[in-house]
């Protein structure tokens, strides 16, 4: 239960986080480039991805501290790390975990100017922010704190597991410009969210007594749709896996992408990817609590007998702070991610086959500059990054990445693409120059999956 | 040394000299985290008409008042206090001596014909002198001390003239103001 608790309110103090793939983006003509760019260029005839492998991502990370600062294997009392980590961290840093696995994934060449592509993906999505404030609160108490506001907006997070049908299209306009578009229906098994929380907690030294204490205006929300079907396929693992694989509160989205050749070497892409919401209608509990209540103690009137002030304390913050439940449907929108890259090409040129059965130049290097941001409940967020594309033949080729973002300053990726008669695999690990010690780093991905290929 | 050969080369040893210091979650059930957790407790104002009977006027040399202060009702706290810390701050106007008693009962129970009182746990005594603009007194209980401490949910107030023989007059008169606090310090598991 404590272990629960803590990982809780650590890692699961958690809004929608999407996660940044810099390397896959617009590599190698890899299939899965589609879902970050369904404008991108491609040159296949059509494609499958093996099913549950065709594309496999996940990332965690954390900003303000690692997992090693907390778990270390070492001699250190976990009170002092804790309170360590806690002196570190502020509002802003947060938790992070993306999980996707491609459950199938298609594409065919329709005509010599428009492909289409389809496929339905599982995501686990969820980003908390550290609530500084309750977190001191909660393992020190107030005492040390006197005339310190505690804030109760630091909650916030958002965590998603849902599956998302699409089906995509990609047309080249012209010789310089292929536009694209894709639709999604979303499919969420559980959502647990609270954001835009308001409200201070405070103890002074009072006037008319030794303490006071204060709830200003709190305005607190804590959503949930499909726990219920969740807790019983805990309860009962023979319960349908459907229940979570496909949840019965849908919504609809859309992702654009571009790209455009400013000259035969320079090239532009970018795309907005998931503009759309979940409608949650059916196994919902919402929790608001609302109010404010100012606290000095019990006051006793010496002149009034068998005064039952215990009661009117208790009925007094009911009526001043009133919590209550409901099943009223609501509407999350999801995190819309923008990507946007120029890349420069260069080196050698090569040819390789083309779907109409002609040879298309290509140059064996690239390299450029991309921009991400997704959405958050606190802030947008942002990262730039830099790369450099090799391809040592037209089956093998390479992808070097520097990023900069909340997470590290020093983020390198570096991933490959190779393809061995109709497969091609594709692998991914970021943060590099971490990996000399994962546990210490702030974030940690990879991403691979298998296609079979047709040209 | 062809490119695709150096590829390989490097990739094998980033994989190969990647690696993750142990890391032990079960450090967790050993997380036990020192909290304070301080409330406002109590407070009254008297004054020296509170000592006479309305009617036909006669003394009256102590106080009585009960209430419920069922701060340990649940087990979170009952089970992880170790120490309370009171905070008294009196500000005593009337020109006599004072003791007010703090006594911390268990709560009350039925026997099926009557209510009795909930057996004393722990009696807190202040002797407040005449015209005593600032008492102060820190009053702290341990478990260790009183393992009982933590089942206090009835708390009676007492206060008594020491000199109870002898009416308050005019030039006495005044009013005492009486304030307390309460710090739980607690030590247990999340």
């Amino acid at each position: 239960m404590k272990k629960f608790v803590i990982i809780f309110v650590f890692v699961f103090t958690v809004n929608i986080f999407s996660q940044n793939k810099q390397v896959l983006y617009d590599f190698a003509g890899v299939p899965q480039t589609l879902l970050l760019n369904p404008g991108l260029e491609t040159n296949l005839k059509f494609h499958v991805g093996l099913p549950f492998l065709a594309g496999f991502s996940l990332e965690i990370g954390s900003t303000g501290f690692s997992a090693a600062d907390l778990f270390a294997a070492d001699s250190r009392n976990i009170n002092l790390k804790i309170r360590d980590v806690l002196a570190t961290i502020d509002a802003s840093d947060h938790l992070k975990i993306n999980s996707q696995i491609e459950i199938f994934s298609v594409g065919y060449r329709f005509n010599e100017k428009t492909y289409i592509s389809a496929g339905f993906y599982q995501e686990l999505d969820a980003v908390g922010y550290l609530p500084k404030d309750i977190l001191a609160l909660a393992s020190e108490g107030n005492a040390a704190y006197l005339n310190k506001s505690f804030s109760v907006s630091q909650v916030l997070y958002n965590v998603d597991f849902l599956g998302v049908l699409h089906a995509g299209i990609t047309k080249e306009v012209n010789k310089k410009l292929t536009v694209g578009g894709r639709f999604k229906i979303y499919s969420s098994a559980l959502h647990l969210e609270s954001t835009n929380n308001s409200g201070t907690l405070t103890t002074a030294l009072g006037a008319n007594n030794v303490y006071i204490q204060y709830l200003n205006n709190v305005n607190a929300e804590f959503r949930t749709a499909g726990l219920t079907k969740i807790k019983k396929y805990r309860e009962d693992s023979n319960t349908s896996i459907s229940n979570v694989f496909l949840g019965e509160n849908l919504g609809v989205g859309l992702d654009f992408g571009i790209t455009f050749h400013i000259s035969p070497q320079l090239q532009f892409s970018g795309s907005m990817i998931d503009v759309g919401f979940v409608n949650y209608t059916k196994d919902i509990k919402n929790t608001t609590t609302t109010g404010s209540f100012t606290f000095e103690g019990i006051e006793l009137e010496l002149d009034v007998p068998n005064r039952d002030y215990w009661n009117e304390l208790e009925s007094a913050f009911k009526a001043q702070v009133l919590t209550t439940d409901n099943q009223d449907s609501y509407v999350s929108w999801r995190p819309i991610k923008i990507n946007a890259a120029l890349k420069y090409s260069f080196g050698k040129k090569r040819s390789k086959y083309c779907y109409d059965n002609t040879f298309k130049e290509f140059y064996t290097d690239a390299f450029g500059a991309q921009l991400y941001t997704v959405s958050r409940p606190l802030k947008r967020q942002f990262a730039g990054t830099v790369f450099y594309e090799k391809s040592f033949s037209n089956k093998l080729h390479a992808k070097v990445t520097y990023t900069v973002d909340d997470h590290s300053y020093y983020n390198i990726g570096l991933g490959i693409s190779a393809q061995v008669g109709k497969i091609n695999f594709y692998g991914i690990l970021d943060n590099i120059a971490e990996l000399s010690d994962v546990s210490d780093a702030n974030s940690a991905s990879l991403q691979f999956g298998f296609n079979l290929l047709f040209n | 040394m062809k490119s695709s050969q150096r590829l390989s080369l490097i990739l094998s040893a980033i994989l190969f000299f990647s690696c993750a210091s142990p890391l032990d979650f079960d450090q967790l059930n050993q997380y036990s985290p020192n909290q304070a957790v301080s409330v406002p407790f109590i407070t009254f104002t008297i004054n020296d008409t509170n000592f006479e009977t309305p009617i036909s006027p006669a003394l009256v040399p102590s106080i009585f008042k009960k209430l419920d202060f069922k701060i340990f009702d649940g087990t979170f706290l009952k089970d992880r206090a170790v120490q309370l810390e009171f905070d008294f701050e009196i500000k005593n106007d009337i020109n006599r001596h004072f003791t007010i008693e703090i006594i911390l009962r268990a709560a009350d129970f039925d026997d099926g014909n009557s209510l009795i009182d909930g057996r004393e746990i722990h009696r807190i005594a202040l002797n407040v002198k005449a015209s005593s603009q600032d008492f102060t007194e820190n009053v702290l209980i341990t478990k260790a001390e009183v393992p009982d401490i933590v089942n206090f949910s009835r708390v009676d107030i007492k206060l008594t003239l020491q000199d109870d023989m002898i009416p308050i007059d005019s030039i006495d008169a005044g009013e005492l103001k009486f304030k307390s606090g309460l710090t739980v310090y607690l030590k247990g598991a999340l």
